[in-house]
C-alpha cells in the first residue's frame, strides 16, 4: 500500500495514550468527525439505537456550546445520562481532538472508571473544517461525516478526515436529486483519495446504508473486545 | 537557587500553550469578563490581566515555587508529603470561588497526566500519590522540580501560562489582533519576572492571601453558564 500506515497496524488495539497496567481493559473508542451539520449527532444517536443490547456504550460530546449535542441524545433517550459526557473545547474543536485531547481522554477514562462493564465510546466532535482529524491517542477508530448537501465535489478537496479516516461516510443521499450532487463523482474522488479506505452512502433519514456504518463499529467493539478477552 | 544544569528547552516545552495539558479550553475567567463587557478590546484586556497578576496569578506563582522548593530531589518523601499536604489546603483557602477550586484541580489533574509520560520523575509521582487532581500550580511546581528547575522558574512558567491562556481566550473570543495581543504579553514580562523572582525568594514562607472578588465572582458566573466555549 502506497499510504504511510506507521502510525497504526490493522490490528485491534491500537496504541493508546493511555497507558500503564490497565491500558488494555478499557472500552474501544471511536471518533465521529467531519463539518457543521453533517449529521454526526444524528449518527451517533443512531449507533446508540442499533448498538444498545449488544454492547455497553457511552458517548462524548464537544459540541461549540458543550451541552447541545449531549442534550440532544438525552432528548432521543438513546443513553442513560450517566453515559454521555460533554467537554469544552475553547473554540477550538480540532485541538481538542487532536492537539490537546487531555479532556477528552479524562472524560472516556472517568466513564470507564464508572461503567467498568463499558465496550464502546464514541467521541464525537465539535462541527469542523476538513482540515479535522482525530489523535490516535484518543480513539482507535475514526468516522468522518460529510453530506451530499456540502457540494459534490467535498471528496475531491480532500484533508486528512476524507483522506485517511478510517470509515467515510457520506450521508444525506436521498437530497442528492434536489441539490445536483452526482454520487457517481463522489464515489470516484472519494476512491482516488482514499485508496482502498471505505467508503459508506448513507441517509440516515431513510436508513439507507446504515448497516455499513453499524458493522464497522461492531468491528471496532469486537475487536477491541476479543484482544482484551484474550489477554485476560 | 537556580537553574543550573537544568535544560533551557525543557521551560520552554513546560511553558509552550502546545504542552497536552488541556489548558487551551481554559480561559481564566476571560470568557466571563467578554461577556460581562469588562474586556472588549486590548486596551481592557490589558486591565484584566493586569489585575489577574496582582491577585490570582500571585497565589499561583507563589504556590508553584512552594511545590518546587518542597519537591527539590533528594528530599525525602517522608518530608514532602506533610508540606504537600498543606501546600495543599493553603491554596484551598486562598481561592474563594469552588469554580476556581475546582479549575485549578482540573487542569492540575491534566498536567499531572501528561507530565508522567511526558518528563516523568519522583516528584511528579510523588504528588500524585497525595491526589490525582492536584492544583495546576503544585502540578508545575512538581515537574519543574523534576528536570532540577528552580522555583523561580517554576513560578514564572504558571505566572506566564496563565497571563498566556486568559490572552488567548480573548483573543479568540473576541477577534483581537494576535500581535497586538503578544505584544501586551510582552509588556508585561517584566511584570512577571517581577512576580517569579519574589515568589522564587519566598519559596518557603506562606502564600501572599489577597483577594480578588471580582475575578471570584466572575468564576462562580462563568460555572452557571448554559453556554460556554470555555471549561472556566
Amino acid at each position: 500500500m502506497h499510504r504511510d500506515e506507521h502510525h497504526r497496524t490493522d490490528d485491534l488495539p491500537v496504541p493508546s495514550l493511555r497507558s500503564g497496567p490497565d491500558g488494555v481493559s478499557r472500552a474501544a473508542r471511536i471518533g465521529i468527525g467531519g463539518p457543521v451539520g453533517s449529521g454526526k449527532t444524528a449518527l451517533v444517536a443512531e449507533l446508540c439505537r442499533r448498538l444498545q443490547g449488544r454492547f455497553s456504550l457511552g458517548v462524548v460530546t464537544n459540541d461549540i456550546y458543550t451541552t447541545e449535542d449531549a442534550d440532544f441524545l438525552r432528548r432521543a433517550g438513546v443513553l442513560d445520562d450517566d453515559r454521555i459526557a460533554a467537554v469544552e473545547t475553547g473554540c477550538c474543536p480540532h485541538t481538542a481532538i487532536r492537539d490537546d485531547i487531555a479532556a477528552n481522554l479524562a472524560a472516556v477514562e472517568e466513564m470507564e472508571a464508572a461503567h467498568p462493564d463499558l465496550d464502546l465510546v464514541l467521541v464525537e466532535s465539535g462541527g469542523d473544517n476538513l482540515t479535522a482529524t482525530f489523535s490516535y491517542g484518543l480513539v482507535d477508530r475514526q468516522i468522518f461525516v460529510v453530506d451530499v448537501a456540502g457540494g459534490d465535489k467535498v471528496p475531491r478537496k480532500g484533508g486528512p478526515g476524507v483522506t485517511r479516516s478510517d470509515l467515510l461516510v457520506v450521508n444525506k443521499v436521498d437530497l442528492a436529486p434536489f441539490v445536483g450532487a452526482d454520487l457517481t463523482v463522489m464515489a470516484h474522488d472519494a476512491a482516488e483519495q482514499r485508496g482502498e479506505r471505505p467508503v459508506a452512502f448513507v441517509s440516515l433519514r431513510t436508513g439507507e446504508g446504515v448497516d455499513a456504518v453499524t458493522a464497522f463499529a461492531v468491528g471496532v467493539a469486537e475487536g477491541m473486545h476479543a484482544a482484551t478477552t484474550a489477554i485476560r | 537557587m537556580s537553574d543550573q544544569g537544568a535544560s533551557p528547552v525543557l521551560v520552554l516545552l513546560l511553558g509552550d500553550s502546545r504542552l497536552p495539558s488541556g489548558a487551551h479550553a481554559h480561559s481564566g475567567g476571560a470568557e466571563q469578563a467578554v461577556a460581562a463587557g469588562l474586556v472588549e478590546d486590548t486596551a481592557t484586556l490589558a486591565d484584566f490581566l493586569e489585575g489577574r497578576l496582582e491577585a490570582g496569578i500571585a497565589l499561583e506563582a507563589h504556590a508553584a515555587a512552594a511545590s518546587c522548593h518542597v519537591l527539590v530531589p533528594g528530599d525525602s518523601a517522608a518530608s514532602a508529603l506533610p508540606a504537600l499536604e498543606a501546600l495543599d489546603e493553603a491554596i484551598d483557602a486562598r481561592l474563594a470561588s469552588p469554580a476556581a477550586r475546582a479549575s485549578s484541580r482540573r487542569q492540575g489533574a491534566h498536567h499531572l497526566a501528561a507530565t508522567r509520560r511526558i518528563v516523568p520523575s519522583g516528584a511528579v509521582e510523588l504528588v500524585g500519590s497525595v491526589r490525582p487532581d492536584p492544583h495546576l500550580c503544585v502540578a508545575v511546581g512538581a515537574a519543574c522540580a523534576g528536570l532540577g528547575l528552580s522555583p523561580a522558574t517554576a513560578a514564572g512558567i504558571v505566572a506566564y501560562q496563565s497571563l498566556a491562556g486568559a490572552a488567548s481566550a480573548a483573543l479568540r473570543l473576541l477577534g483581537l489582533d494576535p500581535v497586538a495581543v503578544s505584544g501586551l504579553l510582552a509588556r508585561l514580562a517584566p511584570a512577571c519576572e517581577a512576580l517569579a523572582a519574589a515568589a522564587g525568594a519566598q519559596a518557603d514562607g506562606p502564600l501572599p492571601a489577597r483577594a480578588g472578588p471580582g475575578l471570584d465572582r466572575l468564576m462562580e458566573l462563568h460555572r452557571q453558564r448554559k453556554e460556554r466555549l470555555f471549561a472556566s
